[in-house]
């Protein structure tokens, strides 16, 4: 049997040698968020030597809180914390200035700077890289709410352990679901999964591995309409997609993985969004404001993927990069 | 064989440099409990890692007067201090496996250097005027539960009338029953207050000061 695993890394640990942000510093650039996006656009910024500051919660995003990844390259198969020491000892070699801890509740454009307001401090900047990622979504059904975290989850890698030998339901068909759903069927007595269409969304590996496990359960064309429990979740009402009556499921946990919603609040009224509240990108990460870049989740490109959102980081990076030249002879 | 692999050593002994002023860490354990052993180990391999640490273990039973005055209902129990000063800011209950690790040893380097999660300092927990015990409950899987736990901590470090009680919901079933944890990270300001998953800090400091009731 094998001992209990430690892990020295932490999410708000700055890399060896990075400084920590300066409000007294006029910024090159400013990346907002340090998930893969982020990391690789200061990473990108710092190498072109230009003064780059990074403004997070934490390093690493949601990497940070996904179990196995296999779909990164180099990497046949990883743990997202692990993924997330990987970035941080390679933002160790070009360490930007870096303020871990910080919510970033707003970004102002005075003349031809931006002003960036975190954690009761503003930074200025002449160019700013918007890369906060996304935050899980909720259904919005009634009982939500009041059993959030008495029962009702976002976080399967999280919590599963909670729920030993117990009955819980997913909501989600998608990648996300049916990962919640291996996650916890090693420790749940029964895992349903509550997809409303009458198909999964997820990889076919997912589905495979999914449907050779006796403990989950398929309910596909079943919506959840309601969570039902006084202190804590006991059951959901869920309603067949085809009609007929809504029927009580018993469950002791229900864990929404239905997609995520965009942190882009901080640049609201700033810069164009789309009606999910995306932020609105052309091909090298440009919005419609000039000196405003923005690059992974929280924009309108499709594919909400950690390759993915490394590669727009860069090219944020490098089309900042390019801005300053053209407009500032490169600060 | 000892708990931490030879690379994880070297990573906390690397971590542990940045140590400055001693820390006492206070371990209580009892017989018959099955984790304690593994937290006493812990303990041990850590304190053996720095010589800025101070070991030091209590029978919960024998050392009663103790467990009392630093506020220990039960065990295992590793009790943080700065060397020297009475009150105990940190209380760890259970062992800081996992993802907690990261976050225990960042506690012991704050109690250390004073220097914790940015945007804590004794200005920004001013408001907080009457005491106030945080409980946050934690698993080790949970890579979100550290942020959590090294808020607290920073607040508890920088506000003499806060203390944080880490729970690892694991190995408490009855304090996640009474509690109603069905999900980490979870703070519980005074039993009364439930705060959920991460919050920023200026957050959660002015629910501590508005959550706290006249005596």
């Amino acid at each position: 049997m094998s001992g209990p695993d430690f892990d020295t890394g932490f999410a708000l640990r700055a890399p060896a040698g990075a400084p920590g942000l300066d409000p007294g510093r006029l910024y090159d650039a400013l990346v907002l968020g340090a998930g893969p996006a982020g990391i690789s656009a200061a990473i990108y910024l710092v190498r072109k030597g230009l003064a780059t500051g990074v403004v997070a919660q934490s390093l690493g995003g949601q990497v940070a809180w996904t179990a196995g990844i296999e779909n990164y390259l180099g990497y046949r198969l990883i743990d997202g914390a692990a993924l997330v020491e990987r970035f941080r000892e390679q933002v160790a070699e070009f360490p930007p200035d870096l303020g871990l801890g910080l919510e970033v509740s707003g970004v102002e454009r005075r003349g031809d700077r931006f002003l960036v307001r975190a954690g009761g401090a503003e930074y200025g900047a002449r160019t700013v890289v918007v890369a906060t990622g996304k935050r899980p979504r909720l259904l919005g059904v009634p009982g939500e709410q009041r059993l959030l975290g008495r029962g009702v989850a976002t976080c399967a890698t999280c919590d599963a352990p909670l729920y030993r030998g117990k009955p819980v339901g997913v909501v989600g068909g998608g990648n996300s679901g049916l990962e919640a759903a291996l996650d916890l069927a090693k420790i749940a007595s029964r895992v349903i999964v509550f997809q409303d269409l009458d198909r999964l969304t997820a990889d076919a590996v997912l589905e495979r591995r999914a449907r050779a496990l006796p403990q989950i359960e398929l309910r596909l064309g079943s919506a959840v309409t309601e969570i039902l429990g006084e202190e804590r979740v006991r059951a959901v009402r869920v309603r067949p997609r085809a009609g007929g009556a809504p029927s009580e499921l018993a469950v002791e946990g229900v864990f929404v993985e239905i997609g995520l919603t965009p942190n882009s609040g901080p640049v609201r009224g700033l810069a164009p969004m789309n009606a999910r509240g995306e932020i609105a990108v052309d091909c090298v990460c440009r919005t419609a404001v000039p000196g405003l870049f923005a690059a992974g989740d929280v924009t309108n490109v499709p594919y909400k993927q950690i390759v993915v959102a490394a590669g727009e980081g860069a090219k944020a990076a490098l089309s900042a990069a390019d801005y300053l030249l053209r407009h500032d002879g490169g600060g | 064989m000892p708990l931490l692999s030879e690379k994880v050593a070297a990573e906390t002994r690397q971590i542990l440099t940045e140590l400055r002023d001693p820390v006492r860490m206070t371990c209580f354990t009892q017989a018959g409990c099955h984790s304690c052993g593994h937290v006493v180990e812990l303990a041990g391999e850590v304190a053996a890692l720095s010589p800025h640490l101070r070991l030091e273990t209590k029978d919960f039973v024998a050392a009663a007067a103790a467990a009392s005055r630093l506020d220990v209902p039960r065990v295992p129990a590793l009790v943080l201090s700065r060397e020297g000063e009475a009150r105990a800011p940190v209380r760890y209950y259970g062992l800081p496996a996992g993802h907690e690790f990261g976050a225990f040893l960042r506690t012991l380097v704050l109690l250390s250097t004073g220097r914790g999660m940015p945007g804590v300092d004794a200005a920004a927990v001013a408001p907080i005027a009457r005491p106030a015990r945080l409980k946050v409950f934690v698993l080790a899987s949970c890579p979100r539960c550290p942020e959590m736990v090294y808020l607290c901590s920073s607040i508890a470090a920088f506000s003499p009338l806060v203390t944080v009680d880490v729970i690892d919901a694991n190995a408490f079933p009855d304090l996640v029953s009474r509690f109603k944890v069905g999900s980490v990270p979870k703070v519980i300001i005074d039993e009364t207050v439930d705060v959920l998953d991460i919050v920023p800090a200026a957050a959660l400091i002015e629910k501590i000061a508005t959550a706290i009731r006249p005596s």
